[in-house]
């Protein structure tokens, strides 16, 4: 029998083919693999959100849920960052209270990365990257995933014309996929609402008396380098925001609206006895007048076009030369978590919860931000 | 602790530095009613600041009326214009100006001491807040304001205008010892 030899041309075809496949499925591949956490001292105990609702293990959206236990009883607090996983202070600012802080008394439970599905994508059409890294004090490289705002299609989909989430409010359908507006959350809903429902039993089930949301917004948006407060909460958000004055970081107090539905400063304290909080800090990576996206606007918050609006006066933030870099995204963040504890305990002495070992702002702002990571 | 203390002194020597600018500002005298015109949450830092104060006798009521104020002698109105409070407290931007218009009106007539304050700086000046501001400034009898709300001389200019005492201080936290100050 004679044998034949494939086409070269089909063969160069096969191979072509299959690096084209190659390529993007290695990218989706890597995407959806979890950053090493590497919890410090404080770590008591670390879970799962799967813990608050078993609907949600085994799926992309299951996440690590971390514990500090305070040898002393106290409160309560949760850290929830990464709802938008597109806004990187939002998730390594409680990264950074995982791997330094220690609680003394009362308990810090962390979910870095709630949206555990909007980390495995990145936001379509933003030119965004992948991921960025920070460098640690010992010198090791320590890279972070950017993802979306939103849950990953793949896990949710299609989306609606028009979105009426739990409390009916109505939003455009992509909003379906948005964490911050699926607030108080369904057990037996889309994966996002299933989400937003384990955060609040998180909430009640260890009956948490303050909960923080860690967020970044674009400079030219009009809740930016905000405290977003419930009503619940809003004297104590009065007392830290002038606190946070104060030490000149500039900081705006916004109520949360009684008619905006969905979002976790409004739901959280409706459907529980928390005390809500939302940390809104200003990055030109999300804005639309930025120009090259990519890593370094990531870490130093430089962009031309976005001095050349604060120079126009067309910023709700003050913005120069030294820009936004991360560093100092995260220190606004954890320098307001630790007023919020600071005040709370003023008032709550029978429940304090005292947390030691997070850097001062002073030490981070403008440093390299990785010396904090372990 | 340290910090609480540090805060203290602070406040006290600011207290005695804080610029007065122009007329002098009337003695002020308690009960108090204290509201928003624009609802923003500088009167929820307002309330703290009165907390934090020697004066016990005062109310926070982000959405009384004209014919709520009877029995009082200070009005207190912390303006600045936001779209979440808007929207939190349920009416728009002409409903509240109307209603602090007759509110100032209605204190007037029986003969309240009106204070316009601006206590969250340069993030509550914009377009809408500045018309809070152009339109109450000129009806009060103090304004009480925190230095980075005035990077342009816009309020300076105001009262310089109308004649009414100006008080800037550098700091949201320094406004308490103001209030010692001035009230009897």
């Amino acid at each position: 029998m004679k044998k034949t030899c494939p086409n070269p041309a089909f063969l160069g075809f096969l191979i072509a083919t299959a690096i084209l496949v190659a390529i993007p499925g290695l990218s989706y591949v890597k995407q959806r693999a979890p950053e090493t956490i590497i919890p410090g001292p404080g770590v008591t105990r670390r879970g799962s959100l799967s813990d608050y609702l078993p609907a949600l293990k085994g799926t992309s959206a299951d996440t690590p849920v971390f514990y500090l236990e305070g040898k002393e009883p106290g409160g309560t607090v949760l850290l929830v960052g990464g709802a938008h996983p597109n806004e990187p202070a939002g998730f390594i600012a409680p990264l950074i209270v995982v791997e330094r802080g220690v609680a003394q008394k009362g308990r810090v439970i962390v979910v870095p990365y709630a949206n555990g599905s909007a980390i495995s994508h990145t936001e379509p059409l933003e030119g965004s990257p992948a991921s960025f890294s920070l460098k640690n004090k010992a010198g090791e490289t320590r890279v972070f995933r950017v993802g979306s705002r939103l849950s990953n299609p793949l896990d949710q989909w299609p989306d609606p014309a028009l979105y009426v989430n739990e409390k009916g409010q109505v939003l455009s359908g992509s909003e379906m996929r948005n964490l911050n507006r699926a607030f108080p959350g369904k057990a037996d809903g889309s994966i996002t609402e299933q989400i937003a429902y384990a955060i609040m039993e998180i909430i009640r089930r260890e009956k948490a008396d303050i909960s923080i949301d860690f967020h970044e917004a674009s400079p030219e948006y009009t809740t930016v380098n905000a405290i977003v407060a419930h009503e619940k909460s809003l004297e104590l958000a009065a007392e830290v925001a002038m606190y946070l004055e104060f030490d000149d970081i500039p900081i705006t107090l916004e109520q949360s609206p009684k008619n905006l539905n969905g979002l976790s400063h409004r739901e959280w304290g409706d459907y529980s006895d928390t005390l809500p909080f939302l940390f809104e800090a200003a990055n030109p990576f999300m804005g639309r007048l930025r120009g090259k996206t990519d890593e370094t606007l990531i870490i130093e918050g430089k962009d031309p076009y976005y001095l050349a609006a604060a120079k126009a006066k067309r910023l709700n933030v003050p913005y120069d030369e030294k820009g936004l870099p991360l560093s100092y995204r995260v220190a606004r963040h954890i320098t307001a978590f630790r007023y919020v504890l600071d005040t709370y305990n003023t008032y709550y002495e029978e429940k304090a919860i005292i947390v030691t070992d997070l850097p001062e702002y002073e030490e981070m702002a403008y440093r390299n931000l990785g010396d904090f990571l372990n | 602790m340290k910090k609480r203390v540090f805060l203290l002194a602070f406040t006290l020597v600011f207290a005695i530095l804080v610029i007065a600018n122009g007329p002098a500002v009337p003695k002020l005298a308690e009960p108090v009613m204290i509201t928003t015109a624009g609802q923003s949450a500088g009167a929820a830092m307002m309330k703290v600041l009165f907390t934090k104060s020697n004066i016990k006798d005062f109310v926070f009521e982000k959405l009384v009326t004209a014919d709520e104020i009877e029995g009082y002698e200070t009005l207190v109105i912390v303006a600045g214009a936001s779209s979440k409070g808007l929207g939190a407290a349920g009416i728009d931007f002409d409903g509240e100006t109307q209603r602090v218009t007759a509110l100032i009106e209605a204190a007037k007539k029986q003969g309240m001491k009106v204070v316009v304050a601006q206590i969250e700086g340069a993030a509550r000046r914009g377009t809408s807040s500045d018309q809070l501001f152009s339109l109450f400034v000129p009806m009060s009898d103090w304004v009480i304001i925190v230095r980075d709300a005035d990077s342009d001389g816009f309020f300076t200019n105001l009262c310089e205008e109308h004649g009414i005492p100006l008080t800037i201080v550098e700091k949201s936290i320094e406004v308490s010892a103001q209030l010692n100050a001035v009230f009897e």
